[in-house]
């Protein structure tokens, strides 16, 4: 785990423009045992510029682990992803594609794009919940994240 | 010059002592001390790194610096090089915390002679060889410990895990002997994993800690106690914290370590139907903090009282020292290396004190560091 | 209730300690998905299967596994190389990797994310955790992940 290191909390970058998933991805990371902060970007863009610590987003910390939708105003999750993974200084950061679409299409562009995974949104409630505290259960506490180097 | 020439650094700002010790040295025949001098502690630092010294002798009084502070300046620009500690007058406090701050021996500026001064040199540069020798013998040690353990982890997790196996696949066509068998090695397994990590984590704990700071005693205990609580309850343990505990010089982990230890013991191997647990300050004195964690369980017998913190005797009498638990051997380890010490003061029936000191983080320390900033 | 994939997933475990294998073989065993768990021992036998070479020649045509875990530290052809051949290659390069070894080193961790890793897992030397972390690693990616479809 990165936070072993440091025994500081995970950082997570949810990209997101639906208000209403925003609140559940938020509710379902919130109790769990590693301890993790949620930043949010609502478009491609505001994403882009967190990423890359522009402008407002100056201090931001350097997300361990990113949430990315596909259908995102503004610049779309796919740009987003290839130009997170053409960064060399973000390149390391996971990505977990986290979109509504199933189609094998998107799925395998988005592999192609190097997304570290994908995964489909449930629709119902009770498995959108379960499904990201399986996010959370795997990334946050099985996987060994790589460290934010020092700029 | 030959090689049984000894050079000597002289770092002193009053010309008249500087004089004296020319002279004194002079006095000492075959020319076999070349001595040279530096009236700053800077001058004498940048002389030190420039080419071999065998032996530095240290005004502590120093146009640059003061007391202990110039020893410690001195080792650092000089690691390795044998310091002995010029005096002013017959403060023997202050000559043995230079000795504890590592010089390697001190001398009275106004009882010099030629023979002394060359016996001081020579034990002082004999003495600096052999504690740099030492420091590397216990950091190969360590170091041998640190991998043999991590070594070592491997196939014992191959055997906890075959034996689970085993015993989740075949217990059923095993009589109740050979589940018992199985059982002891599935124990074993997890017996010797412990005492892996338990050396692992000793190993960790002799090597340079991180930086010490500054640590909030009390707010520290407070977690830690926080942290048992379930234990705490379970047992019906009670335990009182001393108000206004010192803040102290260490680094913050590994001095959770300790009390956390401690603590931990205290509350879980106490057998009275009345856990009582009082954590508190003994005495400040000489900058140093004595703290105590005492409890009210069956005690130690005064022949244990210093093998409970080895190691490896602990394994022998397993069933006496389940009381003290694990790990006291790395909360020595801990504390030596925070400049402090430990021991225990019990009697069998009467409950046990454990007391440790350790450096008390005072106003003048930070204003000193300051300063020579 | 989560969706599977129907058929099963195809994994393709690259490890030289045949202890571990084991132990992550028994993991697997208690995953409620349905697997299919190819071993190989060393990179060069990982690469001959992947690329359909050598002993595994008759591999030629099969689709290629779901997903590979992979350790780093493996005699004949190490861990590091094999992930950079198979991103490197046009058929396998979107194919999940899974990084699964004992070193902790950054330099490690690092290289692999770069490399193209999708995950990386530092085995727990303690065997409860080991084998928690292999059953979690194999539910999140057979039940939870979608996994790219393997049609050439």
């Amino acid at each position: 785990m990165a936070s072993r290191q440091q025994g500081r909390p995970i950082e997570i970058l949810l990209v997101e423009d639906n208000p209403g998933d925003i609140r559940l991805t938020q509710e379902a990371l919130r109790d769990n045992k590693v301890r993790n902060n949620m930043a949010v970007a609502r478009d491609g863009a505001e994403a882009l510029a967190l990423l890359r610590r522009e402008g407002q987003y100056a201090d931001s910390p350097r997300p361990d682990l990113i949430l990315l939708d596909l259908n995102l105003p503004k610049i779309d999750g796919r740009e987003v992803l290839r130009r997170i993974k053409d960064d060399k200084k973000l390149r390391p950061i996971p990505v977990v594609i986290l979109t509504t679409s199933r189609d094998e299409q998107d799925v395998l562009k988005a592999y192609g794009l190097h997304a570290n995974c994908y995964v489909a949104k449930p629709v119902e409630l009770e498995q959108f919940m379960e499904v990201v505290r399986s996010i959370e259960g795997f990334w946050l506490t099985v996987v060994t994240l790589p460290e934010a180097k020092a700029a | 010059m030959s090689k049984n020439t000894v050079n000597v650094l002289l770092i002193e700002d009053n010309p008249g002592d500087a004089r004296l010790v020319q002279e004194t040295l002079a006095q000492v025949g075959g020319g076999r001390f070349h001595l040279e001098c530096a009236d700053t502690l800077t001058t004498g630092v940048e002389r030190l790194a420039r080419q071999p010294i065998d032996a530095v002798l240290l005004d502590l009084a120093l146009p640059d610096s003061q007391g202990l502070d110039t020893v410690r300046r001195a080792l650092e620009g000089a690691p390795g090089v044998a310091i002995v500690v010029l005096t002013s007058t017959d403060d023997d406090v202050l000559a043995a915390q230079a000795l504890h701050a590592g010089a390697q021996d001190y001398l009275v500026k106004g009882s010099l002679d030629g023979d002394l001064l060359a016996r001081t040199l020579r034990h002082a540069i004999e003495r600096g060889h052999l504690v740099r020798e030492l420091k590397q013998r216990n950091e190969e040690l360590d170091s041998f410990t640190h991998s043999v353990s991590h070594d070592l982890k491997e196939p014992l997790r191959a055997l906890e895990a075959f034996s689970q196996f085993l015993l989740e696949d075949c217990a059923d066509r095993l009589d109740e002997q050979g589940r018992d068998y199985l059982m002891k090695i599935a124990d074993a397994s997890i017996r010797m994993k412990n005492l892996v990590d338990e050396l692992l984590t000793l190993s960790r704990a002799s090597r340079q800690p991180g930086p010490p700071s500054r640590v909030d005693v009390g707010g520290l205990v407070g977690e830690i106690i926080a942290g048992i609580q379930p234990v705490i309850d379970a047992r019906g343990a009670a335990l009182a914290v001393e108000k206004g505990l010192p803040d102290v010089i260490a680094e913050p982990a590994w001095l959770k370590e300790v009390f956390a230890n401690l603590i931990g013991n205290a509350v879980k191997f106490n057998k009275s139907e009345l856990p009582h647990v009082n954590i508190g300050v003994r005495a400040m004195d000489g900058g140093m903090a004595t703290f105590y964690v005492q409890d009210n369980g069956i005690g130690i017998d005064p022949q244990y009282h210093e093998r409970i913190f080895d190691m490896f005797e602990r394994l022998n009498r397993r069933e006496e020292y389940e009381g003290t638990g694990a790990g006291l051997a790395i909360v020595k380890r801990v504390l030596e290396n925070l400049g402090g010490k430990i021991w225990v003061e019990s009697e069998l029936g009467a409950g046990a004190t454990f007391l440790f000191t350790l450096p008390v983080w005072a106003e003048a320390t930070a204003s000193t560091e300051e300063q020579a900033a | 209730m989560i969706a599977q994939n129907l058929k099963p997933a195809e994994i393709l475990l690259v490890e030289d300690n045949p202890d571990d294998v084991d132990i992550t073989l028994r993991a697997f065993h208690k995953l409620r998905v349905a697997y299919t768990l190819h071993v190989v021992r060393d990179g060069q036998e990982a690469l001959d299967f992947l690329f359909c070479e050598g002993e595994y020649s008759g591999r030629a045509g099969l689709p290629r596994p779901d997903l590979v875990l992979l350790d780093l530290n493996l005699p004949k052809v190490d861990g590091p190389e094999v992930l950079a051949k198979i991103r490197a290659s046009d058929g396998l390069s979107t194919m999940p990797v899974i990084v699964l070894t004992v070193s902790e080193r950054q330099e490690d961790i690092q290289g692999s994310y770069k490399l193209g890793a999708n995950t990386y897992i530092t085995k727990p030397v303690d065997f409860a955790k080991f084998m928690h972390a292999v059953e979690v690693l194999g539910e999140y990616w057979i039940a939870i992940a979608k996994l790219p479809s393997r049609a050439a």
